[in-house]
Formats: C-alpha cells, structure tokens, sequence
C-alpha cells in the first residue's frame, strides 16, 4: 500500500476516533489528543518493553510455525500418501478456534511463554500449512519439465520451482492469519504473563485508566501494521514477477 | 550424432510410438510433422531423454540420451519460461544448474542476449515481455549451455506472421553457423519446408515416423532464406525462382503428409 493511501487511512481513522469519543464521552473514549501524547510518554518507558514482548511471541510462533508448515506442506501437496493421512486432520483441526484451545496448551505446555507462543503457532500453522499444500498441488507440472530439461535434479526443484510458486500464497496466508494470530496473542498474554501488550490492556481497563488502554491499543494496532508492512516488503521483494499482468507458462 | 532406432514409446498401455529410427548429423535439421495428438510431443521427449522409451535405443554420439542431458537444449511448448525469475535469470539458470561459475554465467548470459536482441530486456519478467521477447528468451536458455543437439516443440506456434518469420529467419541462421543438430517440430508444412534439411511425417496409430529429404534443397532453402513468404514477388526472377521452388516443395511434402495421414487419394 502506498504512503498516501495509508496516511488518508490513518487521518479517516483518527477522524472517526474523535468523532466516538465526542459522542461516548472522553473518559470512556479518550480523544486522540489525549492518547497520542500518552503514548508517546508511555513508549520509552514501559509500552516497548510490552511491545516487544508481543512482537518476539510473534515472530517466534511465525518461525516455528512456518518451519514446521512448510515441509509438512510441501509433503502433502507432492505425496499423495502423505496428504491422503494428514489432509482430514488438517481439515477437522484448522476451523476449531485456536483460542478454546487455551486451557489445553496451558495444561500441557504450563503457563510460561512457550505456551503463548504455541498457542499462536496453532492460529498460523493450518493457514501456512494448507496455503503451501494448494500451492505445491497447484505447480504447472511444465515448470518441472522445464526445469528437468535445463539439467535438473529432483532436489532442485524446491529452490527453483517449489519454492517460488508457493511463496505468493505464504505471504497472503500469513497476511491472513496474524490479524488473527494478534487476536488470541492478546486474550493469551492476559494469563500468566509479566510483560505483553494483552497484559498492559486489560490492566489498564481494570484500573480504569482508559487513557494508558488506549495508548496500549494503539500500541497492538501499530504492532500489526508493522507486521502487515513486512509482509507487503516481503512480497515485493521476493514476489516482484506477480505485479506483472498474467499470462500463460 | 543423433541417432535413433526401433524406438517405442507410450503412457500406460497406451502405445503412442512405434519402431521410430532416424539419424541426424551435426548440422542438420529434422521437421517433425504430425497431425495434433499424434505423437509429436511424446517423440519429442523421448528424445529428450525426459521420456524413457519402451523400447530401441535414443543415443547421441554413441551414447544414450539421459534425462537432463547437459548435450541436449529443449524448447517446450510455449516456452517453459519461469515466470518468478528475470530473462536474465531464466536463461542464465541453466548455466547455474550445471554449477558455472558465477562469472562466467553472467559473461555467457550477456552473449546469449546479446545474440538473440534482448539484453535491454533482460531484467524483466516474462510475464513483461511479448510472445516474441519470450521466445527469444526461450532460444538464448538453450543455446546458452551450447547444446549439440536442439529439440524444440511448436516453437513458433504462439506468435504473430511478421515475428514468426523473423524468429525463423534468425534460428536458421544460429543453426547454420552453429552447427547444431535441430529436431523441431511443428504443425506448419510451411516451416517443415523452410527450417528442414529433413522432413519427417508422423503417421498411423501407434505412430511411425516417415523421414523426406526437403524437396527444396539446401540451394533453394538458402535462396528463400529472408524472403517473407508474402514478400517473395518482388519481379525479380531468381526471387520468384526460389517462391515457385518453395511453393511447389511445400505442395510435394503436403500431399506426401496427406498420404502417409489420411491414405493415397
């Protein structure tokens, strides 16, 4: 997304913010002339140390999530057998939320941030998992007679068939899931946690400083924008071909 | 060279070639014809190597024709091209495969576009360029690893009338100079007859495959050479010699194709 674009964005949200807290009040919703400075002097001192709390239980359940989705995906999409067994577990596990599974990750995995992290990895795994299995199936099988025919062996054809043709729809399975991965991060870091941007929220609302849970929501929000925005940098960096009018093999 | 005997090939239970033999020099070009569905394909990949015969032998210079044979170029149908990588790293990607080294691939990848009239488009994607720049893409990957023996399937077929005949034009010319055994095929009489030295005819079910010397010659084919079929009659006489010669040798191999396809009418 273009830097105008986003900026028209943020003014039409910051707009409508106003405009809610004119209407419910400032002490329910704090206008953004309250929350802004707030954030601003929260941010050095405490608001990083959650931020970045959330931010590495994220990256780590993206790696361990996509180290595991990605060759368990690329199994399923290349052997049949493999998929034949996995494809109705995946099927039967990807729609239950990943957050009613909480209580079970705590009781197995306790309550430090491995579970957090775990729990997290869930949200990720399926929507990798079944992005990367589509992908792999979906490989004009003339990419790999193109491929063979250029000297090839089989273990080439990950780098430079594989690999590349799976990697728009990772980036967009990704793109679709950490909104969701955010969202049960935060219900998780309200349990059993020290430091978390989930912590600093619902403290916050159960201190009745809606200024602080403000600042903290806008916090997780640019969080998930940084995220988004790697994403976007990912996917034009290394999917640069797909912004190219489609066509034939 | 290419030499190929009693070669039978199929998917399944399905026999799709049967008792195939041909022999080609360094040189020389093969034009397969066929009528769509025939076996043109399936030939050709068993010529690649990319599809293991049933039976008979496939071998260049005395020696079997593996998959991925470093001494054999492939053109597929609608070129193969990978649409994640630039022309430059398309053509040089065999090159990689085959572990040059980085210098090198990138000097050989600069001459193969230079040599086919790409280099300023080297850095886009083939999704960016015309079926023209594609194909010339396509011509630069194979020829860049300097195969002996080059195997193209419908290489011209996605293209307009001036491209095609220009694209023509300039692989005969590579071919020539270069010395390369061709095998190509094509559903066009008229490019069997102008980029043959042969012109083989598959026919029948399981196919077999009819080798003609081109009834236009190694003479008439160099007279016709970068004359556009449309621009032959110009008046002068040894042009509209060489347009009647091609005409007439295409009306030969057609009706030959037509007896061998369809019976003796």
């Amino acid at each position: 997304m273009g830097r105008g674009k986003l900026a028209a964005g943020a003014v039409s949200v910051i707009v409508l913010w106003w405009a809610i807290s004119l209407i419910a009040g400032a002490r329910i919703v704090p206008s953004p002339a309250a929350v802004i400075p707030r954030f601003l002097a929260l941010l050095p001192t405490v608001l990083w140390r959650h931020a970045l709390a959330s931010l590495l239980r994220v990256v780590a359940a993206l790696t361990a999530s996509f180290m595991v989705a990605l060759p368990l995906g690329v199994l399923m999409g290349r052997v049949g057998v493999v998929d034949s067994l996995l494809a109705p577990v995946s099927y039967l596990l990807f729609p239950v939320p990943k957050i009613a599974l909480l209580p079970v990750v705590l009781l197995l995995f306790g309550v430090g941030d491995g579970a957090k992290v775990i729990l997290v990895a869930l949200v990720l795994f399926f929507q990798m998992l079944l992005a990367v299995r589509d992908g792999v199936r979906d490989i004009d099988p003339r990419y790999l007679l193109s491929l063979s025919s250029l000297g090839a062996r089989r273990r080439d054809e990950f780098r430079y068939v594989v690999w590349p043709a799976v990697l728009p729809r990772l980036l967009t399975s990704l793109r679709i899931g950490s909104g969701t991965a955010l969202a049960v991060l935060f219900f998780a870091e309200t349990f059993f946690t020290r430091w978390g941007l989930g912590l600093f929220i619902t403290d916050s609302w159960m201190k009745v400083s809606y200024t602080d849970m403000f600042a903290g929501i806008l916090a997780i929000a640019l969080l998930g924008l940084g995220i988004f925005a790697a994403i976007d940098f990912a996917e034009r960096r290394l999917c640069a071909w797909q912004r190219h009018s489609a066509g034939g093999v | 060279m290419l030499s190929v005997s009693n070669c039978r090939a199929g998917y399944g239970k399905t026999t799709v070639l049967d008792a195939v033999a041909l022999h080609l020099n360094a040189g020389e070009t093969l034009a397969i014809l066929g009528s769509s569905g025939c076996g043109k394909t399936t030939l050709l990949y068993a010529l690649a190597g990319l599809k293991q015969a049933w039976r008979g032998s496939v071998m260049l210079d005395g020696t079997p024709i593996v998959r991925g044979d470093v001494r054999v170029g492939v053109i597929l149908q609608q070129y193969g091209l990978f649409p994640w990588f630039t022309a430059r790293e398309n053509v040089a990607l065999a090159l990689r495969i085959r572990g040059a080294a980085p210098e090198d691939v990138k000097q050989r990848t600069r001459r193969a576009l230079l040599m086919m009239g790409i280099e300023e488009v080297g850095d886009r994607y083939p999704l960016g360029l015309s079926g023209g720049q594609q194909q010339r893409v396509a011509i630069a990957r194979t020829l860049v690893t300097e195969p002996e023996l080059l195997l193209m399937d419908e290489p011209f077929s996605a293209l307009d009338a001036i491209t095609r005949e220009a694209l023509q034009d300039a692989l005969r010319e590579l071919l020539r100079e270069r010395r390369i055994a061709t095998v190509l095929v094509t559903h066009s009489v008229e490019e069997a007859v102008y980029l043959g030295t042969q012109v083989g005819i598959l026919h029948g079910r399981p196919a077999h495959l009819t080798v003609l010397d081109n009834p236009l010659g190694s003479g008439g084919r160099d007279e016709v050479q970068g004359k556009p079929f449309s621009q032959q009659d110009t008046g002068a006489s040894r042009e509209l010699r060489a347009s009647h010669s091609y005409l007439r040798s295409c009306v030969v191999v057609r009706k030959r194709f037509g007896e061998l396809a369809h019976g003796p009418r």
